[in-house]
């Protein structure tokens, strides 16, 4: 039992307040505090949907007005994208690995799946990326 | 879901701009029968490249599908052109 609702009960006892008057204040108690507050899991936030990518230049070329891109793409396009890895060819997935192995990538692209994107995703609800240049600002977010 | 509409907007700085509502449905009909021709040279790629024809069809339905709500903004000094995928 919290401090509040303990201080409700104990003005009711001593005759402060009413039943009903207490039964609104545990209620709107509740209402404020609902189960599991406080303890933010990530099954409870909800998956992003989208990624965002803003670019924004302070100012254009010879002054004049300032160029702003602004894109949203939705997840499910990521996790199909994901999936194009499956219609790559085996002979030319091996000779992607071996241009990523000669870059000192050891990553075998035939490895990659949605479920992996999964994992991702699930972290992407705390990632924020900030470009700051001197006359362009980059952000790159989820929603 | 596919796609059903795209909104395109193009907006000059100054002066009036306009909105296209493009069917993609109507496009998709169009399409469709062109789909029907490359599909047998898309199932020899996919013999050609041992790739599961089925899995591959699946993931191009998927990226159609998953094109639906893509936006992009695109402003410089004279223009301003957004597309909305609905």
């Amino acid at each position: 039992m919290n401090e509040n609702r303990r201080s409700i009960l104990e003005m009711l006892a001593s005759g402060k307040i009413t039943a009903d008057e207490a039964d609104r204040l545990i209620a709107a108690l509740d209402r404020g505090q609902p189960a599991g507050a406080g303890v933010e899991t990530s099954e409870a936030r909800p998956k992003p949907k989208y990624l965002r990518v803003v670019v924004d230049t302070m100012e254009g070329h010879a002054g004049e007005a300032p160029t702003k891109v602004n894109v949203r793409v939705p997840m499910q396009l990521l996790r199909a994208g994901v999936r194009l890895t499956s219609l790559i060819p085996a002979l030319a997935r091996d000779h992607i690995n071996n241009a990523m192995r000669e870059q000192g990538v050891n990553f075998d692209i035939a490895q990659l799946k949605p479920e992996n994107l999964e994992e991702l995703i699930d972290q992407l609800h705390d990632l924020t990326v900030d470009v700051d240049q001197k006359d362009t600002q980059v952000r790159v977010f989820c929603e | 879901m596919i796609p059903s509409l795209a909104i395109v907007r193009i907006r000059p700085r100054q002066g009036r701009g306009f909105r296209l509502w493009i069917p993609l449905a109507l496009l998709w009909i169009v399409l469709l029968p062109f789909a029907v021709l490359a599909l047998p040279f898309f199932a020899l790629y996919c013999a050609i490249g041992r790739i599961n024809l089925g899995s591959a069809l699946w993931t191009i339905a998927k990226i159609a599908g998953g094109l639906k709500g893509m936006h992009v903004d695109l402003e410089d000094a004279r223009h301003s052109v957004s597309l909305h995928i609905a």
